[in-house]
């Protein structure tokens, strides 16, 4: 255990040294919640319920005070900054000027979470601090998750003393996921970013044609950079005798944005569910306040995602699409038996899935732009700017991607749907089917990957392979 | 599953997963595809142990201005370049790290242009002084001297700077260039560069004191040859250089010379060497053949003159055993300064005079479209190849070969193409598609390996292979 923490401030600490004050901070400050809660409880005193609510309350305003100043402090100066210059008042400037810890958010939630844990009675409070310390600096999922939860990681760490934590089979299966998410990340999302990073550097010029390829590659970036960390993280936390919890399933095969929320970023979008929305009433209070919760934690799911309004207005749009849809629904179900249409066949499903990418796709136009003046740009441009005859002049692959590089990325996203119909049928990720396949034939899937990755993957020094992406929230 | 069985299926994996990369690296890894997949290391690599009696060490200087093969042919000297094109005085003093591993020469010839300037400045040439190298101690150790710690990774690991050479791969990159199994580390270019001005070869560099880093690197290279038993001896080869450069060789030829090593250079030799720099440069700054001939020949002499090195020739002129590359590059090197007479020829006759110089040729002869007009300009060349006026005035397609010379096509539209193979590595196919010009603008009529060497405008074309080099040499029309 002790070898671990160790190895994973050093992992941390690789980053800047001096940023692991930040998570130790974080660490000590909800742990000693934790201890103090468990007192109160233990104590049992009539005031207690006060006096829980406050030491919840405390651990939230030290975390998230922390996670404040070095991520939205910015964003909050800036935007009273244009309030008052609508006043011609003098502006205010900001006495930090901080980078942004990597993972901050990550582990900030994942403190939270462990007091709400711990308040509700659902986990005991951990008295070992650096068995605590560990669940929050877990090196695999520190800087970009899954956020895990107190109930599943510490609950092994726990362990760690009792049992073996290794097993062949999870070093295995575990070996082949990180495999897998290696080649998402380094083959595919920072291959197609240089298309998308292309037409958004030269978006004065594009059209209709482009900006739609560069939303649609944006969309395929966002998601094979991030469930390839997620990949990663969870491989290799399986080598070494840890289960994760997963992070992504099929989000583009979602039938409904509420569906796709289910698959995407499953651990953030739980901990959005069980410590934001449910907590606001969730649906319990009437169809309105449910509306109004859902909104309230989309606009907060953006605002994690991001210190810009930008972000806020992606998160506000997922929370539109599912207000409207709940309130058009029975209007779709009377069109839908007035055409008749039936809900039986597949290609119905395949229709719901296409709606469903689009939505999410023209969504990620928001997250994508640096800001709603870009995004804004971006959208006329795709409306405006009709130019189908690009697709048959080679031009674009002027964009970043010559025909090799195009072949190469088409080739990748045939092995991307084929690992993504494993997950959607058989209910399993690629590590844990190809252990279960035949050793000669998971070995030529393993070394597929490993030169295929070494070869066709972007870094090194004629690349600068972009950060992974979630790095940064 | 037992542990055991567990263990060893984890073991064989990594084995496994260890050839792959090895075998994907081979491919991949930093070749000189600049000098047509031509490396000095590979060559050193390829040599025998222990054969190596004198080793001229520098970068391109050295490479394409002193030619191993003429103390080979003069002397029976096993010369040997060894060069890293543009690199610094670290560089070289590792590349003879290198090749002390399986060398004892007697005399090692530093060129000193590498101690007029601190830094290399084209990419292309930190790759080839970093990636050249197998990986070993040595070339760890130099990185580690020479690369800031942030990149040092990407140079010891190497794949990060090579992996994205999938996107030039070529056929030397899947076998090796047979050229790098028996060349003595040198490149021959009978380039001749504009008239250059070189007054200022000569000029007196700027008085300046030795710097540090030169200062190190001969002591570092004395070391070296006293642990080693090798004679150091160092040249300036001609090139035109700022005061400042001469003035800082300057330095290090004077610290040589206060520690027994002479100095042999170049620039200061311009009338003994006999040099003209109309005709003996590729450049400014690089000698061509003719010019690395004169200062070889020199090098040559006063190695001679001055230390007692054995002549691995026998009597009969043939290599002792082991020393078979250094005939087989002075063949190569002499079929080379025929070759380049060849090339050189603009008129037909001269061009057929010289092809019946060479030796181990083969010599596709194509003749085509409205070539009437033209042939009694043609027939007297064309006869002595062996072709009578009855033969070619119909036109077709010819193979010559070391002398003699047969038919293998007519300009049939109807005739099945005729296919062979020149060698293992070129396929050729002759046909004859007739157009309004017949067949002159066709460009499938010959075909090597898929490539154009049809007569593709012009009424006569020759196209000659080297069987000795296992190259097209030259595909001329007139």
């Amino acid at each position: 255990m002790y070898w671990l923490l160790m190895a994973s401030y050093y992992f941390y600490m690789c980053w800047n040294y001096k940023y692991a004050v930040l998570i130790f901070a974080a660490t000590l400050v909800t742990y000693l919640s934790g201890i103090w809660i468990k007192k109160v409880r233990d104590k049992g005193k009539d005031n207690s319920t006060k006096t829980l609510k406050w030491l919840v309350a405390m651990s939230f305003i030290v975390t998230l005070g922390i996670l404040f100043v070095f991520k939205y402090l910015d964003l909050a100066i800036d935007s009273v900054n244009t309030f008052l210059n609508i006043f011609h008042i003098s502006l205010i400037s900001n006495p930090f000027s901080l980078l942004l810890p990597v993972g901050i958010s990550f582990y900030t939630f994942q403190t939270l979470g462990y007091v709400i844990d711990v308040y509700r009675g659902d986990v005991d409070a951990e008295k070992n601090f650096f068995r605590y310390a560990l669940f929050v600096s877990f090196f695999p999922q520190l800087v970009a998750g899954p956020i895990e939860r107190s109930k599943n990681l510490l609950g092994q760490i726990r362990d760690l003393d009792k049992k073996r934590m290794w097993n062949y089979e999870g070093f295995v299966s575990g070996f082949g996921l990180m495999l897998y998410g290696l080649f998402m990340k380094m083959v595919i999302a920072d291959r197609v970013s240089l298309f998308v990073d292309g037409v958004y550097n030269d978006l004065y010029l594009a059209g209709t044609v482009e900006t739609v390829l560069a939303a649609v590659g944006f969309s395929i970036q966002i998601y094979t950079d991030f469930a390839g960390y997620s990949a990663i993280a969870i491989g290799a936390a399986r080598m070494m005798g840890f289960n994760l919890m997963e992070n992504f399933n099929t989000p583009y095969l979602a039938t409904s944005i509420a569906d796709f929320w289910h698959r995407w970023h499953i651990s953030l979008s739980t901990w959005f569910r069980d410590y934001l929305y449910i907590p606001l009433g969730g649906n319990r209070k009437g169809k309105w306040r449910k509306y109004l919760n859902l909104m309230i934690t989309f606009w907060v799911s953006g605002l994690w995602h991001g210190a810009a309004w930008h972000y806020v207005v992606w998160g506000g749009i997922h929370g539109f699409y599912q207000v409207v849809g709940d309130l058009l629904k029975p209007a779709r179900e009377k069109c839908r038996k007035l055409l008749n249409i039936s809900e039986e066949p597949v290609s119905y499903k395949i229709g719901q899935i296409f709606i469903t990418y689009c939505l999410t796709t023209f969504a990620w136009i928001f997250f994508r732009s640096s800001s709603m003046l870009e995004a804004a740009k971006f959208i006329k441009h795709m409306i405006t700017r009709f130019n189908p005859w690009v697709l048959f002049d080679e031009s674009l692959y002027e964009y970043g991607l010559d025909s090799r590089e195009v072949l190469i990325l088409l080739f990748a996203l045939c092995i991307l749907i084929i690992g993504s119909l494993i997950r959607y049928k058989k209910g399993e990720d690629v590590g844990k089917f190809l252990y279960k396949q035949n050793l000669m034939f998971r070995w030529i899937v393993f070394l597929f990957f490993i030169i295929t990755i070494i070869v066709f993957g972007e870094y090194g020094v004629d690349f600068s392979s972009a950060q992974f992406i979630y790095f940064a929230f | 599953m037992s542990k055991k069985v567990k263990f060893a299926r984890i073991i064989i994996f990594i084995i496994l997963a260890g050839i792959c990369i090895a075998i994907t690296y081979k491919v991949l890894s930093w070749k000189d595809t600049i000098t047509t997949y031509q490396s000095s290391m590979e060559m050193l690599y390829n040599t025998p142990d222990d054969t190596m009696d004198v080793v001229f060490v520098g970068n391109s200087h050295v490479n394409i201005g002193i030619d191993p093969e003429i103390l080979w042919r003069d002397y029976g000297y096993s010369a040997f370049d060894l060069t890293i094109s543009g690199t610094d005085i670290s560089g070289n003093y590792h590349i003879i790290k290198e090749m002390l591993k399986t060398q004892s020469p007697k005399l090692v010839v530093v060129d000193l242009h590498a101690a007029s300037f601190d830094n290399i400045t084209v990419l292309a040439n930190v790759y080839r002084k970093f990636l050249g190298m197998r990986t070993s101690a040595n070339s760890i150790g130099m990185v580690m001297e020479d690369v800031n710690i942030l990149n040092w990774p990407d140079y010891i690991f190497r794949f990060p700077i090579i992996h994205t050479r999938y996107k030039e791969l070529g056929r030397y990159d899947f076998y090796e260039n047979p050229v790098n199994t028996y060349v003595r580390g040198n490149i021959l270019s009978f380039h001749q560069g504009e008239s250059y001005d070189m007054s200022s070869i000569a000029a007196n560099g700027d008085i300046l004191d030795l710097k540090d880093s030169n200062k190190e690197w001969v002591d570092k290279l004395i070391t070296l040859s006293e642990e080693n038993d090798f004679d150091l001896l160092f040249i300036v080869t001609p090139c035109v250089l700022t005061t400042e450069g001469q003035g800082r060789i300057d330095t290090v030829k004077k610290y040589g010379e206060e520690n027994g090593i002479p100095t042999i250079d170049g620039n200061l030799l311009g009338q003994e060497l006999g040099l003209d720099y109309s005709t003996d440069f590729s450049d400014d700054t690089h000698l061509n053949t003719y010019g690395a001939e004169k200062f070889t020949t020199y090098l040559g002499k006063y190695i001679n003159e001055n230390y007692a090195l054995e002549n691995h020739k026998s009597e009969s002129g043939v290599a002792n055993p082991g020393y078979e590359q250094w005939d087989k590059a002075l063949v190569r090197y002499n079929n080379f300064v025929k070759e380049d007479e060849l090339l050189k020829s603009e008129d037909l006759n001269a061009y057929v005079d010289n092809l019946l110089e060479l030796e181990n040729v083969k010599c596709i002869i194509s003749l085509e479209g409205k070539y009437e007009d033209s042939i009694m300009d043609y027939s007297p060349a064309l006869e002595k190849l062996g072709l009578n006026l009855n033969d070619f005035l119909n036109g077709g397609k010819w193979l010559y070969d070391n002398g003699t010379v047969e038919r293998i096509y007519y300009n049939n539209p109807d005739a099945e193409p005729y296919m062979f193979e020149l060698s293992p590595k070129y396929a050729v196919k002759v046909q004859f598609t007739d157009d309004e010009y017949g067949g002159l603008l066709q460009k499938d009529n010959i075909l090597i390996n898929r490539e154009n060497y049809s007569n593709d405008g012009a009424y006569l074309r020759f196209i000659i292979y080297d069987s000795f080099l296992d190259e097209i040499i030259d595909y001329r029309g007139f």
